[in-house]
């Protein structure tokens, strides 16, 4: 289905492309939500992922489309963890001894969208997926959020099948133990 | 069978990744071990928490904005532009 979709992006349907964003829109922009707790850099993500989808439309080579852009999106992802780790000016610049908590755990102020999504998911959950390390966050969002298998994401991240269970697990384990605290 | 043994099991059965076999010991460990069973609804609970969550959208005028940057990058009108997502 997506395969033919991108046959006809190709082909210069643009109204194929729309398709695929409509697809994959709002999948994409949860991932990115969950990974970064932000709602403009999820968009940005968002935005960038599908760009990059387009500018490569001629020269994808995959069998499978999703993984793909996964993979693009997770990556993009990461990026925007890394240079906020490496921005000292940034307002949103994480803090604490590893520089892996958001700025926005340790404002007391809850931001209206955290308010807005509670519901969703609760805050202490996504709070422990914001202090859990870049690897292992991919993974658990990846399995949990977007329900992908071990072997999916071990294409997108490009990981042996048991790297992939061992950073789950280890993921699972951290945030079983952050949340009993929280209890 | 020893909490260690167990463990990598206990994980891939939240996932029901484990065989019939390994099924049988992990519910037979968990019966016996109080440790291990606490643990282990712990951890669902984390997993019923993170996959009970729903899509969530990006702003009412994203693709708006989406098509905008597509079309400046295509440098041509990319007609007819996509749905907002539902919400
Ligand atoms: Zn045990």
């Amino acid at each position: 289905m997506d395969l033919r979709l991108l046959e006809r992006c190709r082909q210069g349907h643009l109204e194929a492309f729309g398709d695929l964003v409509s697809r994959y829109q709002s999948r994409i922009h949860t991932l990115a939500y969950r990974m970064l707790h932000s709602r403009e850099e999820a968009e940005d993500v968002t935005q960038e992922t599908f760009l990059n989808v387009y500018r490569a439309l001629g020269t994808f080579q995959g069998e499978r489309f999703s993984p793909w852009i996964y993979k693009i999106a997770s990556n993009l992802c990461l990026d925007f963890l890394r240079r906020r780790r490496h921005s000292t000016v940034s307002l949103n610049a994480p803090i604490g001894p590893e520089g892996d908590i958001p700025r926005e755990i340790a404002d007391e102020t809850q931001l209206p969208e955290d308010v807005a999504l509670a519901g969703a998911l609760g805050l202490d959950v996504q709070r422990a997926i914001d202090a859990l390390p870049p690897k292992y966050r991919t993974v658990i969002v990846l399995r949990h959020i977007e329900d992908l298998t071990y072997e999916e994401i071990a294409e997108i991240m490009v990981l042996p099948l048991g790297t992939v269970k061992t950073r789950l697990f280890r993921a699972r384990e951290i945030l079983r133990v952050s949340l009993a605290r929280s209890d | 069978m020893e909490c260690l043994e167990v463990y990598a099991w206990l994980q891939a059965y939240l996932d029901s990744g484990v065989t019939a076999e390994q099924e049988r010991a992990v519910e037979a460990h968990i019966r016996a071990c109080p440790y291990c069973r606490r643990k282990l609804v712990a951890m669902a609970r984390v997993v019923n928490a993170l996959e009970r969550t729903s899509d969530i959208s990006p702003r009412a005028d994203f693709t708006r904005r989406l098509y905008e940057a597509l079309e400046e990058e295509a440098g041509h009108p990319l007609a007819p532009r996509p749905r907002e997502p539902r919400r």
